[in-house]
């Protein structure tokens, strides 16, 4: 499985480059919708659902959803650390 | 039951009988009225896709058979059941020109070995794509080389001009008249497409596949019968070719039938004199607020060179509600990476944010 942080960066940038944006790093403290981001519903839609399907997870079903990018990334890390107690059981 | 099934059943009506069918089977039922007119009861899912009973007076249900020497004891080959509109009305045109109907399965191998003594195909579009796909022997690519298909894939190779002139050959007409043995070739003189809408490229495509037939597209409406036929591949048909009053409310058309507007439920384009179904009224997403009418997307993506079929549905998102899920395949030798690229950048270009695919799935070889 991909490195989260770095498959969530280049979800995300890729949205972010096709709407014209120029930026080149991610803080992963901003929330999912971050003005700076120049994001729509639709495109975080779009992301949401990348990663969701890349890590077999359902990212809003958590009972405290992810607010910042940084909480996504801590979701899925988690997820992983879990699969891997899983396989080592 | 088959479709030659209802041959005797026809021949009961002409006598002034009335009968039910359905997947059951058929059953002699009371004549339609006090006079004893003869009638023919079906069930169907009709416009609105809730299952009901739609009776038509026999006399009104045979006049959409066409009599024409040319088509005299043709074999008629279809995958439509006999219990429904569409397969009453194939069974009907045979039966009417001294005809026979041979019933189509989705079993290829044999659907095309049936196809090889038929003169007249009637089907879905898709199910004629499907025929051609699964390997039906020859088909003439827009390159105008002949290209073999094997096992659901096609390799295109040119084989001169010998088996061109095959391809090319006039096709002798006139009472009974077939053009079999055509090498290879499927040997239908007749397409008759129908039940859902005919998109441009998959027109095409069928001419190519089935290159000696004649193509007839009907838009018909169990409810309705026959409200338009055209022998254009591209999806348009003549306005003039209505012979009831028509209107388009919100998009949708709708036929005067006795009196009433009635609607199709079907959405249509009108361009000039012509008209175009895209697909049903109620094919839509709810994209974050917004309604996208799904079959326009999958028309859209189907208009890239390299795709051989889309489908636009709805995939349910916590974040928009809803957003536009695009299954595609591609033609044999098309890179799926490269035409998936090419459908978002061309959706992209042409339809609002709302109604671009944010989910992608690839289908096929």
């Amino acid at each position: 499985m991909s490195d989260p942080h770095a498959f969530v960066q280049e979800a995300l940038f890729a949205i972010h480059r096709r709407n014209g944006g120029t930026l080149v790093e991610l803080n992963w403290h901003w929330r999912l919708l971050e003005p700076e981001l120049g994001l729509d519903s639709l495109d975080l839609a779009e992301i949401v659902i990348a990663v969701e399907r890349q890590y077999g997870i359902r990212l809003f079903d958590a009972p405290d959803p992810p607010q910042t990018w940084g909480d996504v990334v801590d979701v899925l890390t988690q997820r992983e650390r879990d699969a891997t107690k899983d396989r080592t059981k | 039951m088959l479709l030659s099934d209802l041959f005797p059943v026809f021949q009961r009506l002409e006598r002034g009988e009335s009968f039910r069918v359905t997947p059951d089977g058929v059953e002699a039922i009371a004549p339609g009225d006090a006079e004893g007119t003869a009638t023919l009861s079906f069930v169907t899912s009709g416009t609105t896709g809730s299952a009901k009973t739609v009776t038509w007076k026999w006399k009104e249900i045979r006049a959409f058979a066409v009599q024409s020497e040319r088509i005299g004891h043709w074999k008629w080959a279809s995958p439509f059941q006999p219990w429904t509109f569409a397969g009453i009305q194939v069974a009907l045109q045979a039966w009417t020109t001294g005809g026979d109907a041979v019933s189509l399965e989705a079993d290829w191998d044999r659907s095309r070995s049936q196809l090889k003594q038929t003169d007249a195909l009637c089907c879905t579009p898709t199910y004629a794509d499907l025929l051609l796909q699964s390997d039906i022997g020859w088909e003439l690519t827009e390159s105008g080389k002949l290209g073999r298909r094997e096992a659901g894939r096609s390799a295109t190779s040119d084989f001169g001009d010998q088996r061109s002139k095959v391809v090319s050959r006039p096709i002798a007409k006139g009472n009974g008249s077939r053009a079999r043995d055509s090498g290879g070739v499927p040997n239908v003189v007749q397409v008759t497409l129908g039940g859902e809408p005919l998109r441009a490229r998959l027109g095409e495509r069928l001419k190519r596949g089935f290159p000696n037939a004649e193509f007839t597209v009907v838009y018909a409406a169990s409810e309705l019968g026959v409200i338009l036929k055209t022998h254009r591949v591209d999806g348009w048909f003549e306005t003039s070719g209505f012979r009831v009053p028509w209107r388009i409310a919100d998009g949708t058309l709708e036929i005067r039938n006795w009196g009433e507007w009635k609607s199709t439920w079907d959405r249509v384009e009108v361009q000039d004199d012509l008209i175009r179904v895209i697909g049903r009224a109620d094919e839509v997403a709810n994209v974050g607020g917004t309604k996208v009418f799904l079959p326009l997307v999958a028309a859209a993506a189907e208009c890239v060179a390299g795709v051989r079929r889309a489908r636009a549905t709805a995939y349910e998102s916590p974040v928009a509600g809803q957003v536009v899920e695009l299954e595609f395949s591609v033609e044999a030798g098309c890179d799926p990476e490269t035409i998936q690229r090419s459908i978002k950048s061309r959706l992209q270009a042409e339809l609002p944010k709302p109604a671009w695919p944010r989910v992608w799935r690839r289908v096929g070889p």
